[in-house]
């Protein structure tokens, strides 16, 4: 169990007693079973764990991509699990970026428009497009900007995905095996620039190497956390 | 923005787009070319027929009345029948050659022949001759070509009078007038002579029924034409007939109809009518058949729509996960099959118009008609198809949570 920090306010996040089982055939399987912990705002944390221990499963619930099955999930005050479908929608639009392990651009837009694609609904006006092109300018993309996709490095994509992550000026930053298509020395980059970024920041990862000095590390195995592997955790 | 998302994303399988939006294009097509034919005949026939009172008879059989021949002494029976007003007796034939053009060889090859070409045909432009019983026919309340005449000032002269009684006076219309013209192009106007035959015509007057069914009419005294076309003096082609109350004609005809053998009567407007009717008729017939063509068209672009939404399940899914509702993703596919739509309204009415353009200059007398309602239909028909088409794939694409559209899309 991990708590958070009396001393720094309410919490971020706040996870108590959380299940989620999913149907599969004629079989339930419980993919978390009663996670409990609470993390800071600011926090980088780092979730870790075996395959199929729900690491996963827990960020997306966290996301509010899918609701759990008991137990209550607030982030930055609110009741993600109570939320209707609307208002997860803005809630995902407003205070969470999204980043995947195979990137997940849309392949018919350019690297700036797939920036754009969290605002494409609400509407695009020439400061927001300004702001994109001043985040692909920070990840080092400038001269990119009217690529689609196919012609970036996996790298590339990969801050182009952080830049779309970015573009609401999110809360919260969940990377889901951010560096799992990268290389090392481009999953090096990739967490830097993660780390750059003030919001709080949760990260899945089975590569142990990015965890420094004052991390929170969550382990977790078979749905449940193994230990607050910790605050003085290193590589 | 979102729109040129959607085109970008029906672009980025352009062979399949192109394809799909084909099978909206032909029904299209089918559809703006059939009403084209369809308004080319109705302008063809006119109104002017629809409007007239009176009846004709004529022999049971015959189409129309240049195949009919009835005994002229029936005209003795019909005057005998209670409510028949005037009996007008009428010799309805194909005109022989017209300045040395014309008949029935000019007017096969005029079908075939390119605008310009000198030869006149066409069916519409088969030139026929009707010769009048002038002493019944100048009492006819509803006289077609009387009443059609074009006025003195614009030089339309005069119809036929009992003094043009075994004289080669004629009333044509201005068609004829311009499709005969003088050597110096100028159609022929009255006070000049029109050679039909081996015999010259004075032309009396001018009229324009604006139907051009019955602006081919040359219009002449009875003995005239029974001379020029060689018809016995027992023998009409039809005969008109006024009841004496407008409203009694449907009684009389079947009066008529009742006392005398081998003939059939008609109002003369419901020649406009059996027309109308049988247009009616056949566009029924071919709606329905480009209404199955348009299903199978929409289908197609269901199941385009169906699997480009399916290929693209984890896109939604991200989607969703910065935010997008599934209104936005809805409204997304369908602006998708909506411009799918389009392009085929626009790829089939651009289609249409170049076929229409194309053959109106083969054909002669008769002109397809595209107007810019049916344009409108055919666009706005077709756009509105593909996204009624396009609305379950829509559907089936929003419903989905982000997290199925992750997962499903990672099972493909």
């Amino acid at each position: 169990m991990v708590d958070a920090d009396p001393s720094k306010g309410s919490p971020m996040i706040e996870v108590i007693d959380v299940h989620k089982s999913f149907a599969c055939g004629d079989e339930t399987v419980e993919a978390l079973r009663g996670v409990t912990f609470g993390l800071d705002r600011g926090a980088c944390t780092f979730i870790v764990g075996p395959s199929g221990s729900g690491k996963s499963t827990l960020l997306y619930l966290i996301g509010a991509l899918d609701r759990p099955s008991a137990g209550v999930i607030r982030v930055d005050g609110e009741d993600v699990a109570a939320m209707t479908e609307a208002e997860q929608d803005r809630y995902r639009r407003s205070k969470v970026g999204f980043v995947y392990q195979s990137f997940n651009l849309i392949a018919n837009l350019t690297c700036l428009e797939n920036v754009l694609l969290p605002r494409m609904p609400l509407g695009l006006t020439p400061s927001l497009k300004k702001q994109a092109t001043d985040l692909l300018s920070r990840m080092g993309l400038r001269n990119r900007i009217d690529y689609r996709p196919n012609r970036l490095s996996g790298g590339q994509q990969q801050r182009v995905a952080i830049a779309r992550a970015l573009i609401n000026d999110p809360v919260l930053i969940l990377a889901d095996e951010p560096t799992g298509n990268l290389d090392r020395a481009g999953g090096d980059e990739i967490i830097n620039l993660l780390r750059e970024r003030k919001s709080t920041l949760l990260i899945v990862t089975h590569d142990r190497r990015f965890l420094t000095p004052g991390d929170v590390v969550l382990e977790i195995e078979d749905g449940r956390i193994k230990d607050r592997a910790g605050v003085t955790a290193s590589p | 923005m979102m729109w040129a998302f959607a085109w970008r994303n029906l672009m980025t399988r352009s062979m399949r787009t192109a394809l799909a939006a084909i099978g909206l294009t032909i029904p299209v097509v089918a559809f703006l070319g059939m009403f084209s034919v369809s308004r080319g005949i109705r302008e063809l026939m006119g109104s002017t027929l629809g409007s007239m009172q009176g009846l004709i008879v004529m022999s049971e059989n015959a189409p129309t009345p240049i195949f009919s021949d009835l005994p002229a002494d029936m005209a003795k029976s019909l005057r005998t029948l209670p409510g028949v007003g005037i009996v007008g007796a009428e010799v309805w034939r194909i005109a022989p050659p017209i300045e040395g053009r014309g008949g029935l060889a000019s007017t096969a090859i005029g079908m075939l022949a390119r605008s310009g070409a000198k030869g006149h045909g066409g069916l519409s432009s088969m030139v026929v001759i009707e010769g009048q019983d002038l002493a019944e026919h100048l009492k006819l309340k509803g006289a077609v070509f009387a009443m059609s005449m074009l006025s003195r000032e614009r030089g339309g002269g005069r119809f036929l009078e009992l003094g043009d009684v075994g004289k080669p006076n004629v009333v044509i219309s201005t068609k004829i007038a311009g499709e005969y013209p003088n050597s110096d192009g100028s159609p022929r106007r009255v006070g000049q002579s029109i050679r039909i035959g081996n015999q010259d015509f004075a032309i009396v007057g001018l009229y324009n029924t604006g139907s051009l069914v019955t602006d081919v009419t040359i219009v002449m005294e009875i003995g005239v034409a029974r001379k020029l076309m060689g018809v016995p003096e027992r023998t009409v082609s039809t005969f008109a007939v006024e009841p004496k109350d407008p409203k009694d004609a449907d009684a009389l005809i079947e009066r008529i109809e009742e006392n005398l053998r081998g003939i059939r009567v008609q109002k003369i407007s419901q020649f406009n009518l059996t027309v109308a009717a049988i247009m009616g008729k056949l566009e029924m017939f071919l709606l329905l058949a480009i209404g199955l063509a348009v299903l199978v068209g929409g289908v197609g672009i269901a199941n385009t729509m169906l699997m480009s939404t399916s290929e693209r399940y984890v896109e939604f899914g991200v989607m969703r996960t910065t935010g997008w509702s599934r209104w936005n993703i809805l409204a997304l596919v369908t602006a998708e099959s909506c411009l799918l739509g389009l392009l085929s309204g626009t790829l089939g009415v651009s289609l249409a118009v170049a076929l229409v353009l194309v053959v109106n200059r083969f054909l002669q007398g008769f002109v397809l008609e595209l107007d810019p309602m049916l344009v409108g239909i055919g666009l706005v028909g077709a756009t509105a198809i593909a996204t009624v088409s396009g609305l379950y794939p829509a559907w089936q694409a929003s419903k989905m949570t982000p997290m199925e559209a992750i997962r499903h899309g990672g099972e493909n």
